[in-house]
């Protein structure tokens, strides 16, 4: 690797932790936590989990996309920092979770050698989703209206979350496979190339069985997601706007039943609509989150000197809003950046991808974090109706952060393998 | 396949650069409101960790500030209900009201729009911060002559200084104490005399005769030479079949002499001779039904549209009855016009905001708000006004000594005797006091309204000689 990269990669790892240590240092005078000593320790070790991970990384996956690495990991501190000021006692699991995902993307990363041979399971990968979806709905218990958690009593686990990248994976090689029939098309309808039941069957019956569980888990969100990256595939890999139009049509329908069956759905749309209508109940958390973002302004209000904590569920769902409000619009805008950096290297990878499933794997995983990314910040500042997904790195979730790196990691081992 | 990649990144970006866009919107364009918001807490955890501001008068006295009350803080209006209207009221449970939630950033010392050294929450790390205290234009002691000057009756009253626009008294009748709203808010809420209202500002009222003063502006504006017609009054007038009496302006006399005398049957034939377009516009340059700038909640008057007028209406509109509605604001700064030349200046009521170090850090500025009409114009109006002082209506408001503007009102209403009014300024030629006064179903205007206003406009101009 280049010496001026290693450099630049070596500040990048360099403005992380000073970030770190000054927003502890900030939430120290501000009086927003207490015990330093415990804090001191966790920061100490997150410290280490990056230095480490940057060196196995440089020594083991040298060729792989630096940068995005580096840019998550400013996330995952802009996130720890936000968990220890929100909810000091959730930061002690987070940080073990950061090193769990830590660990997860070292092995993927570096295990990885030849992400291709992903290609060569993906029926395995889609029964195992299907499986843990099953498991979910059988075994699962609920939260936060979503019944998509299971309780491993130590800690809980949504599958959810690995669910999405095992469909990404999935979608990659069966699209890779049969991209040529889909394009082509055996029949058409209204002028539309439309492929026979035998080649999108599978296809159609992936994609329902996942809804069909999802809305029967409530999780309305990963559905959201679920669909608007099955879509960007399906796109990239027939570059037909058809599927899209016709993938819309079929997802509005799908919500307009939604809307008709489930009274919570009506709820989300009224409240989106209009949340002052019903401020001491179903409005009550977008407006508090508009409020904090509102009471942030330009320059924010300065780290542990906001009260975002008067958001309901401010450190998983809202973590964006209590950013914004003690960060100011500078910080919010700053974190975007940060995100629109890992999704225009994530597709850059998927560019420069020598395969067309490497193309089809690394657009795929990039497009699943950008949506989930704009789902749940747009849903805060009410730019759209409110759906709690986590927001990538930065949350507080164990399953979250560890499947974004793990996703982050098959995006560094397909950037090693293929070139940036 | 490439081709397709670029595009969704395209794709992908863009909605990212709407989302960004959209956060702008809400955080900066939308902030200042949501953090004002009243149910927005974090204006409550403020106020426990800020020691609020005061509110002084233009002499210095302290109307409201904020004492320790053993552990707790307690907010203190030494002047009670005489200045309920302007300071309103802090509750923890029904939210603020007056200048309290007009500059309640200020008070709080959260000046986040003036510029860097707005970090309002750094600085609330210090252990005690205190906010900002807002001085205002209005004198306490001629408050508290108009107020009880308006005794026991129901009315308001405002006074002006012509050329700048500032606030020297603003009465309005009942009152409330300020402290006691959390106590009696059930009372204060149901009570049928509004004392939660600020009738300065809010009351709509009928102008009554007042409004010839305006009907003569358009008049004038239109013919100067108007000033010197001759009209032969018959002691009331017919218009479409109805029969306006006059009783009190019978006889030959010009313009100057029909409002001496307040005419209604020159002023509304020459309402009708304006017609309804030319009137309502000169109603409405005068700022009546017009959004008015003003540091309280005001009410903006009520016109109605050139089209719906029918003859009869606009010759009762051109003598202040019908539907034309206005404030005691409105029409103080109506008679603030003719003595400023035709100038209309931006009412306030705060001179200045000092820090707690007391450096001013904003100071009022006059600004012309609306120009009515020509000086030429406003030099007639203000000898024709100083004519129904000197020998007419309004010579109960004559000081000797002093030439006196003003215009006396007895405003038909549907809840009893007329409502008394009077509009006018002192002196005439050199005006230092604008005034209008109303007293609720307080009678003839001219017996009711001007002794009342003669002591105000006395009472600012003997300050000062």
């Amino acid at each position: 690797m280049p010496v001026k990269t290693r450099r630049e990669q070596v500040s990048l790892l360099l403005y992380t932790v000073i970030f770190l240590w000054l927003g502890l240092a900030a939430l120290y005078f501000a009086e927003a936590v207490q015990d330093l000593r415990r804090i001191v320790i966790l920061s100490l070790a997150a410290t280490m989990g990056f230095v480490v991970s940057h060196l196995v990384l440089g020594k083991w996956q040298p060729k792989g996309d630096f940068l995005l690495f580096s840019l998550a990991s400013m996330l995952s501190v802009a996130g720890l920092v936000m968990i220890l000021r929100l909810s000091p006692g959730f930061a002690g699991r987070q940080f073990i979770w950061l090193l769990v995902g830590l660990a997860v993307f070292l092995l993927t990363a570096i295990g990885l050698r030849d992400y291709r041979k992903l290609e060569d399971y993906k029926y395995l990968y889609i029964f195992g989703g299907l499986l843990l979806l099953l498991a979910t709905a059988v075994f699962g218990t609920e939260a936060g209206g979503a019944r998509s958690w299971i309780d491993f009593r130590l800690f809980r686990f949504q599958p959810s979350e690995l669910v999405k990248i095992f469909l990404v994976i999935f979608l990659a090689g069966f699209l890779e496979e049969r991209k040529e029939i889909l394009t082509a098309g055996t029949g058409s309808m209204m002028g539309l190339p439309i492929p026979s039941l035998e080649y999108i069957g599978p296809l159609l019956v992936m994609w329902g069985l996942s809804l069909v569980l999802l809305v029967f888990q409530k999780d309305l969100g990963a559905a959201l997601i679920f669909f608007g990256t099955f879509l960007a595939m399906i796109f990239i890999a027939t570059g037909r706007w058809s599927y899209v139009a016709i993938g819309s049509v079929l997802f509005a329908l799908g919500a307009g039943f939604g809307y008709i069956i489930y009274h919570h759905v009506q709820v989300r749309v009224a409240v989106w609509l209009n949340p002052w209508a019903d401020f001491d109940g179903k409005g009550y958390q977008i407006i508090q989150s508009l409020f904090a973002i509102g009471s942030g302004g330009f320059y924010g209000t300065g780290l542990g000197l906001g009260q975002p904590k008067l958001i309901p569920a401010v450190h998983t769902d809202f973590i964006f809003s209590a950013w914004s409000e003690e960060f100011g619009l500078l910080g919010a805008l700053g974190l975007m950046v940060i995100y629109g950096l890992i999704i225009y290297r994530g597709y850059l990878t998927a560019l420069r991808a020598t395969t067309g499933f490497g193309s089809l794997l690394a657009s795929g995983l990039t497009s699943l974090l950008a949506i989930q990314t704009l789902v749940i910040v747009g849903g805060v500042i009410k730019l759209f109706p409110l759906t709690g997904v986590t927001l990538p790195f930065v949350s507080y979730g164990g399953s979250s952060l560890v499947t974004s790196y793990m996703l982050l990691g098959i995006l560094t081992s397909i950037s090693a393998r293929d070139g940036v | 396949m490439h081709r397709n990649i670029v595009k969704i990144a395209g794709l992908v970006l863009t909605a990212l650069l709407v989302v960004m866009v959209y956060q702008t919107y809400i955080q900066v364009f939308q902030g200042q409101q949501l953090l004002n918001h009243p149910r927005n807490r974090r204006l409550q955890i403020l106020e426990e960790a800020v020691h609020r501001g005061r509110i002084i008068d233009a002499a210095g006295h302290v109307v409201a500030e904020t004492v320790a009350a053993g552990q707790a803080k307690k907010r203190r209006y030494p002047f009670g209900d005489m200045l309920s209207n302007i300071t309103g009221y802090v509750s923890g449970k029904y939210g603020r009201a007056g200048l309290e939630a007009a500059y309640n950033p200020e008070l709080l010392g959260l000046r986040r729009d003036y510029g860097w050294d707005d970090f309002w929450a750094l600085q609330r790390t210090g252990p005690a911060r205190t906010g900002n205290d807002i001085v205002l234009s209005l004198d306490i002691e001629l408050q508290k002559l108009a107020y009880n000057l308006m005794g026991a009756r129901k009315g308001a009253v405002v006074a002006i200084e012509p050329s700048t626009g500032r606030i020297l008294a603003m009465v309005s009748r009942p009152g409330y104490n300020p402290e006691d709203v959390e106590a009696r808010w059930a009372d204060l809420q149901g009570n049928p005399d509004s004392p939660l209202l600020n009738r300065a500002a809010q009351g709509l009222y009928p102008p009554g005769s007042i409004m010839k003063v305006i009907t003569a502006a358009g008049v004038l504006s239109r013919n100067p030479a108007t000033a010197n017609r001759v009209f032969d009054a018959p002691g009331y007038i017919v218009i479409e079949g109805r029969r306006i009496e006059d009783s009190q302006a019978k006889g030959r006399f010009n313009l100057t002499g029909a409002l001496a005398r307040s005419s209604n049957y020159v002023f509304a034939a020459l309402g009708i001779e304006l017609g309804s377009q030319a009137f309502i516009k000169m109603a409405q340059s005068f700022g009546i039904g017009r959004d008015l700038p003003f540091d309280l909640p005001a009410e903006d008057g009520r016109i109605p549209a050139a089209g719906t007028l029918s003859r009869l209406e606009l010759g009762e509109s051109a003598i202040g009855q019908g539907r034309v509605m206005v404030t005691p604001l409105n029409m103080a700064l109506a008679a603030a016009a003719v003595a400023n030349g035709g100038q209309i200046m931006t009412p306030s009521l705060v001179d200045q905001i000092r820090n707690p170090d007391g450096i001013v850090i904003r100071s009022f500025q006059p600004r012309v708000l609306w120009q009515p009409i020509d000086g030429n114009t406003s030099d007639i109006l203000r000898d024709m006004m100083a004519a129904a002082v000197n020998r007419g209506t309004g010579v109960e408001a004559d000081i000797p000594g002093i030439r006196v503007a003003g215009k006396t009102g007895s405003a038909e209403n549907p809840h009893g005797p007329t409502h008394a009014w009077f509009i006018g300024f002192a002196p005439a030629d050199n005006p230092r006091v604008a005034v209008a006064v109303i007293v609720e179903n307080g009678g003839a205007g001219g017996r009711v309204a001007a002794p009342l206003a003669r002591e105000i406009m006395k009472a600012v101009i003997g300050n000062k000689r």
